[in-house]
């Protein structure tokens, strides 16, 4: 991991995650309402994406469901996915300040994220 | 609809994920999408499930596909090693299943129309198999249903009788001492009736039972008890027990009701008990059940039906036989009439229950069934290009080493990959769709509340899925097999005669399609004539808009005739004086709604040997005629002065007045003794839509002595408006009045056209669903022989052949197929016809005009869908169609 760049939807979700743990469902309203309704992933997409997330470290399961097991698990950021959030944010500047050098963007408002 | 499809269906597209995913988080995600699809539900009402889907099902196709594509490589086209040798069938379905997934996604547009032809069809399917399972293969839900027997009385004497017909209670209680397989015979009916609520009267659905229907049923209450047979004895205490669902609405479930006392036409009951929500007997509409302590014991009352529960150790046809042979004697009210003597007859309950549906259930499964095969057929037909498009695809896996059986097992495993996503789509398909059906169903569809989509319509779905699924994949795979292996390799696919076989196969199958579908689309015909032609009657008086209701009075406030005529003088006064109201009048009858006979006796007629003299009437006001737009023919109507008088329609002038003027005539009328006939009056088709007019006499109010009267009410503007003054009319009147079925004419119309509506809306959605689908069946050939033929059609355009001829002949070719399909529907439709005649009503069953209107609407469409790949091939370039090779 490192250098491949987050999906938009991986990106929702660690940005999500970055104020406060969740689980899924929860989790799927965050994504939607911060991006404006563009990103709205089924039960599929977004349990696809956590896995991957889980898998590359760069977010953990918080609680094993100890409340109940109906409400599933809460997921937080990890140390790592804190950093590639960063990572992301930067590649994004980046590109965002090469788009603009080239005076291709008419206002700066726009989709940036996606 | 329960949870329970919901999950099933989720999990299932589940299996589109890896298998990593499904095992680590598939808990979470089916709790994630239950929270999901209440809180849509919560948004969207019933259409909720529906969002929640459109979110969910593409999301989870899409990213199976994603994720598996993934996983090997970064193409969908990408390579799969094989397994390796001595794998076991599993893992070359596991192989084949990757492969497969690939390659329908790879197209999307084929892959999309195979699915959703499939969904439509299993889903319809499942929609009406889940009605047919409920209804007619579900056991009754009862303790060992089997053993339940409906009972009715058999006439020794007369040689008459049956389960449907009602008995007086001296007859059910006679058979109930005499008979003895039986472990209980119980009696029961059902009818309106005037509930006093907080003071209020309205009008209830109830139902009158003995104490051993809920033994017999082996039913317990919810909360509280079942009366005991010292409630059913004549003047003894009074019992009622309460639906679920009344009692939840008009006593806020409020579990203290039991004990108190419920007011039902005008006698006390006490309410020991409620019973579960599932109980629904005779069927869902009852809102209580009365002990029999108040219920007429006089032998001309026929009301009550008898259900039995065979003792332990009997057989059911035993019972059945025993029953038969009884011979009790009941004494009737003439004491110098020998008493007469019954037996019993019994059928089994379920039969009874379903007896009049059962055929017309079994008529739409097989139109849906119908329907089933033609989108297969389509399906087949789009299976057969791709399998023929790829015949270079699988030369070359033979010649690397693929057995015939090989080719054949991965065809058939990718048809059934593609069926089960049919599948899966039409099951959510199916939930919409029964509960569409289930709402659209008319009440004389009976056990209605347990149609659902439970685990046996699912397993039906699952078995119907696959079994199309492999249907589908046998024939283009078998014929792909025993295509000469090496020959596409070698010149591609254009050989003409090799087509030639295949061509005709598919024309075979166009030709089965268009003819069922021309039996779908005559059915729908008749059934939409016999429906339209019921509206469309010419009914004989003009009253569409005309506001009708009913009243109920209470006998206690208003026990004669003058108490009841100042009553409604009273509440006609006012309902005159509302500002739209034009003119307003009473009537013992509502349309559609039963009707009253009377013997007849006419001075001057002699009836023949087994001519019965017998009119309907109705007890009218003189502003009847008027409001209701029943103009005179001859003579005059009454006035409000006339008594002993009456009105009669053109029929019973012409029956028994067959050449003279019965003006004048002095006629016996039943219970309003001897009259005289003053006016005739137009045939009206008030009392039933289809049946033939009868001989029918108007009686005015004043000699009548009707109890309960029905208003009619005509308006200047919308008649809905005055519901409420009207309701307010009442209520300041008098509170234990009871006011039901407020509705216009035009809405009993409606309502009493329900079946013909619903048997209509459902062969004509059949019948369109078919006629589409065949379209695309007939473009897919088409289209397909256009394709195939490119090379033909250019050298004959080279050689100086004419657009338009080739138009024209490619064209004529479709409607070929489509003339020899019908040619071959019209036998089924001639077959058809016989089971449909009890449907119809002012068509004949094989009426040519329906045929001649079915057999065009596939040729317009046939034709439609035949010009486009027409033009295509009309407008061939040569010099292209050549360089091709």
């Amino acid at each position: 991991m490192g250098n491949e760049p987050l999906t938009p939807l991986s990106m929702h979700i660690l940005l999500a995650l970055a104020d406060r743990r969740m689980h899924g469902y929860a989790l799927m309203q965050a994504v939607e309402a911060q991006s404006g309704g563009t990103v709205r992933p089924g039960t599929g997409s977004l349990y696809a994406a956590l896995q991957r997330l889980l898998d590359d470290g760069l977010i953990a399961i918080a609680e094993e469901g100890a409340s109940s097991s109906r409400r599933g698990k809460s997921y937080a950021i990890t140390e790592l996915g804190s950093r590639a959030v960063l990572e992301e944010a930067a590649r994004m500047r980046q590109v965002l300040t090469l788009v603009t050098e080239r005076d291709l963007v008419p206002d700066t408002g726009g989709r940036g994220a996606r | 609809m329960s949870r329970r499809p919901h999950l099933l269906l989720h999990r299932l597209l589940r299996h589109m994920l890896p298998a990593r995913i499904r095992r680590l988080r598939g808990d979470e995600m089916e709790g994630t999408f239950l929270r999901l699809l209440d809180a849509a539900e919560d948004e969207h009402g019933r259409a909720g499930a529906l969002a929640a889907w459109r979110r969910e099902a593409p999301d989870l196709l899409r990213t199976g596909l994603r994720l598996r594509c993934q996983r090997v490589g970064a193409s969908p086209n990408a390579v799969d090693p094989p397994p390796r040798k001595r794998a076991s069938m599993v893992d070359h379905v596991r192989h084949d299943l990757r492969v497969i997934i690939r390659s329908l996604a790879a197209d999307p547009g084929w892959t999309t129309a195979a699915v959703l032809t499939l969904a439509l069809a299993i889903g319809a399917t499942t929609a009406i198999f889940s009605v047919v399972d409920a209804v007619l293969l579900e056991p009754l839900p009862y303790e060992e249903p089997e053993r339940l027997l409906a009972a009715g009385a058999w006439d020794i004497a007369n040689e008459r009788g049956d389960v449907a017909i009602s008995v007086s209670f001296p007859v059910y209680d006679a058979l109930r001492r005499a008979q003895e397989p039986l472990e209980e015979l119980a009696a029961y009916d059902q009818g309106d009736m005037t509930v006093l609520i907080d003071g209020a009267a309205e009008r209830a659905s109830g139902a009158v039972a003995t104490a051993s229907l809920f033994r017999a049923l082996r039913v317990a209450p919810e909360i509280g008890g079942l009366y005991g047979d010292e409630y059913d004895v004549e003047n003894g205490p009074a019992a009622v027990l309460l639906s679920h669902g009344f009692w939840r609405q008009r006593f806020s479930a409020n579990a203290a009701v039991v004990g108190e006392t419920f007011v039902v036409d005008e006698e006390a009951y006490e309410i020991v008990g409620v019973m579960p929500p599932d109980f629904a007997f005779p069927d869902k509409e009852a809102d209580f059940w009365l002990s029999m302590a108040r219920q007429t014991r006089s032998p001309n009352f026929f009301y009550l039906r008898m259900l039995g529960r065979v003792r332990e150790g009997t057989g059911t046809e035993q019972a059945i036989d025993r029953l038969r042979a009884l011979a009790v004697d009941v004494p009737n009210d003439h004491p110098s009439r020998a008493p007469e003597g019954y037996s019993a007859l019994a059928v089994p309950l379920h039969e009874a229950v379903v007896a009049h549906v059962e055929q017309q259930l079994l008529i739409f499964m097989a139109a849906v069934s119908a329907v089933l095969l033609i989108a297969c057929i389509n399906v087949v037909n789009l299976a057969l290009s791709r399998a023929t498009s790829r015949g270079k695809e699988y030369s070359i896996r033979a010649a690397l080493g693929a057995t015939r059986a090989r080719l054949v097992q991965q065809l058939v495993t990718e048809s059934v990959v593609v069926s089960i996503a049919g599948g899966a789509v039409g099951i959510a398909l199916a939930g919409l769709l029964t509960d569409w059906l289930v709402r659209l169903s008319p009440v004389s569809v009976p056990r209605q509340e347990e149609i659902s989509i439970d685990g046996g319509v699912l397993i039906f779905t699952c078995l119907l899925t696959v079994s199309v699924g492999v249907v589908i994949g046998l024939m283009p795979a078998l014929r792909a097999a025993s295509a000469r292996l090496g020959t596409g390799l070698r010149a591609g696919s254009h050989g003409a005669s090799a087509g030639r076989a295949h061509q005709r196969l598919r024309s075979g199958l166009i030709v089965a399609q268009v003819a069922l579908a021309v039996v779908l689309l005559f059915s729908a015909g008749l059934l939409l004539q016999t429906f339209a032609g019921l509206l469309g009657i010419d009914r004989g008086y003009d009253a569409d808009e005309v506001l009708t209701l009913s009243t109920s009075l209470p006998t206690a406030a208003y026990p004669d005739f003058s108490s009841r005529t100042a009553l409604y003088d009273r509440v006609l006064e006012r309902v005159d004086g509302l500002p739209e109201v034009e003119s307003s009048a009473l009537s013992t009858l509502l349309p559609y709604h039963g009707w009253s006979r009377a013997a007849v006796r006419i001075d001057g007629y002699t009836p023949q040997d087994d001519e019965q003299m017998m009119a309907e009437y109705l007890v009218v006001t003189p502003q009847f005629f008027g409001t209701v737009g029943i103009p005179p023919l001859s003579g005059r109507l009454f006035t409000e002065r006339d008594d002993d008088v009456v009105v009669i329609n053109q029929t019973m002038a012409r029956t028994y007045w067959p050449d003279g003027n019965p003006l004048g005539a002095r006629v016996t009328l039943g219970p309003f003794g001897m009259v005289t006939v003053i006016g005739v009056v137009n045939d009206t088709r008030y009392t039933r839509l289809d049946a033939a007019e009868s001989p029918q006499a108007y009686v005015p109010y004043r000699s009548g002595d009707a109890m309960d009267m029905m208003l009619f009410i005509r308006s200047a503007g919308d008649p809905r408006e005055l519901i409420v003054p009207i309701r307010q009319i009442f209520a300041a009147t008098d509170r234990e009045i009871a006011v039901a079925d407020i509705m216009t004419i035009r809405e009993r119309l409606w309502h009493t056209t329900a079946n013909e509506r619903f048997r209509a809306v459902l062969l004509g959605t059949f019948g369109a669903t078919a006629l589409l689908l065949a379209m695309v069946g007939v473009y897919g050939v088409i289209a397909y022989n256009v394709g195939q033929r490119t090379r033909e059609l250019g050298i004959r355009k080279a050689l100086g052949a004419d657009s338009g001829l080739i138009l024209r002949r490619v064209v004529g070719g479709g409607l070929g197929l489509v003339a020899l399909g019908s040619l071959i529907g019209a036998a089924g439709c001639w077959y058809v016809a016989t089971l449909l005649e009890a449907y119809l009503f002012g068509v004949e069953a094989r009426d040519p005009w329906a045929f001649a209107a079915a057999t065009l609407a596939l040729a317009a469409a046939a034709l439609a869908a035949a010009w486009i790949p027409g033009r295509r091939a009309a407008a061939v370039d040569p010099l292209v169609a050549l360089r091709a090779e």
